[in-house]
């Protein structure tokens, strides 16, 4: 699942943690695939968490990009967890930059699309390069807003790291460059099922969509 | 925030800082002195990295890229303050080139990171 946190125009009352803490409850829909029975239309409550950061940084040309693939197959940058009872909550933020990123997943699978045919991102045509971006100030490295939920064999989220033009004359040699420093704090959480939720633990849990529910 | 005086002698390069794999270095103050060199100067600030593998170029070469240079005249000074290095952004290592290796003349960067 990913999740994007908007800005808050107000706070009310007493402010909530952005990621997932020890005794909140996960639901995981019905839609989760049979290929992923750990998870699917099972309800959890996380016994710990433990937040790990890392940084991801490119140096990439302007007007070209970079395929970076969350998951731990080859070529990868691992993270994705390993075992069947944990759960990545992985924030993501971008330091300031002219670079954008957008989500696949599976790899060539857009999330992020129109309803009208052929409205999908494509960083190679002028009128869909910015369809279903984010950019560094939709998601400050300080200040992660973009969520993405991972558990073991989901299938690889890909992310292309697209660098824009108007750092100087795409030439050859080419000397526009950016650096994009993908800023990642991947909050484990251990999960213990629970066969039979009350309606106000059901009422009060997180509930982990899987990507085809975002792509209607 | 380091900082960091070199003299500009002949045969050697001057790297004032390596790269920060995870932040740009921001140049925030550059003090050229010529006053014992030899004439008018021009010193180059040059950004050097290795960039990543991209779709389009799957594998790059070590790239040199010219962010800034500075004339200093004979028996003369320059100071460049941050107001107007603040859109300098160095996105490897941060090194200076002198037209003519000189030993009367000393650069000073001060840097910062983003």
């Amino acid at each position: 699942m990913i999740e994007y946190l908007p800005t808050p125009e107000a706070t009310v009352g007493a402010t909530l943690p952005k990621l997932l803490q020890k005794g909140f409850f996960v639901k995981f829909t019905d839609e989760w695939p049979d290929t992923l029975p750990h998870v699917k239309g099972k309800f959890f409550r996380i016994a710990r968490v433990n937040e790990v950061n890392q940084d991801l940084p490119y140096i990439l040309p302007s007007n070209d990009f970079r395929d970076v693939d969350f998951s731990n197959q080859a070529g990868g940058v691992s993270l994705y967890p390993e075992n069947t009872k944990t759960l990545y909550e992985v924030a993501l933020g971008f330091k300031p930059g002219n670079y954008q990123v957008q989500f696949y997943i599976p790899a060539g699978e857009f999330v992020s699309r129109l309803e009208q045919a052929g409205m999908v991102p494509d960083v190679t045509v002028l009128a869909r390069k910015y369809l279903g971006a984010f950019k560094p100030e939709d998601s400050p490295y300080e200040d992660k807003r973009i969520l993405l939920y991972f558990v073991k064999d989901l299938e690889p989220t890909i992310l292309r790291v697209f660098v824009d033009t108007g750092l100087g004359p795409v030439v050859v040699p080419n000397i526009a460059f950016e650096k994009c420093v993908l800023g990642v704090t991947v909050n484990k959480c251990y999960l213990e099922e629970m066969k039979a939720p009350t309606s106000e633990q059901l009422a009060r849990s997180k509930e982990i969509l899987y990507y085809t529910q975002l792509r209607w | 925030m380091p900082s960091l005086a070199q003299v500009m002698s002949p045969g050697l390069t001057h790297v004032f800082a390596v790269e920060k794999q995870n932040a740009k270095i921001i140049p925030t103050q550059i003090i050229v002195d010529n006053e014992a060199g030899g004439a008018q100067r021009v010193i180059t600030i040059q950004d050097v990295f290795n960039p990543s593998p991209s779709n389009g170029v799957p594998a790059p070469v070590l790239t040199t890229v010219p962010r800034l240079i500075i004339t200093v005249d004979n028996a003369g000074w320059e100071t460049i303050a941050a107001e107007a290095l603040k859109e300098l952004e160095i996105l490897g290592q941060l090194r200076a080139d002198i037209d003519v290796a000189d030993p009367g003349t000393f650069v000073t960067i001060s840097w910062g990171f983003n």
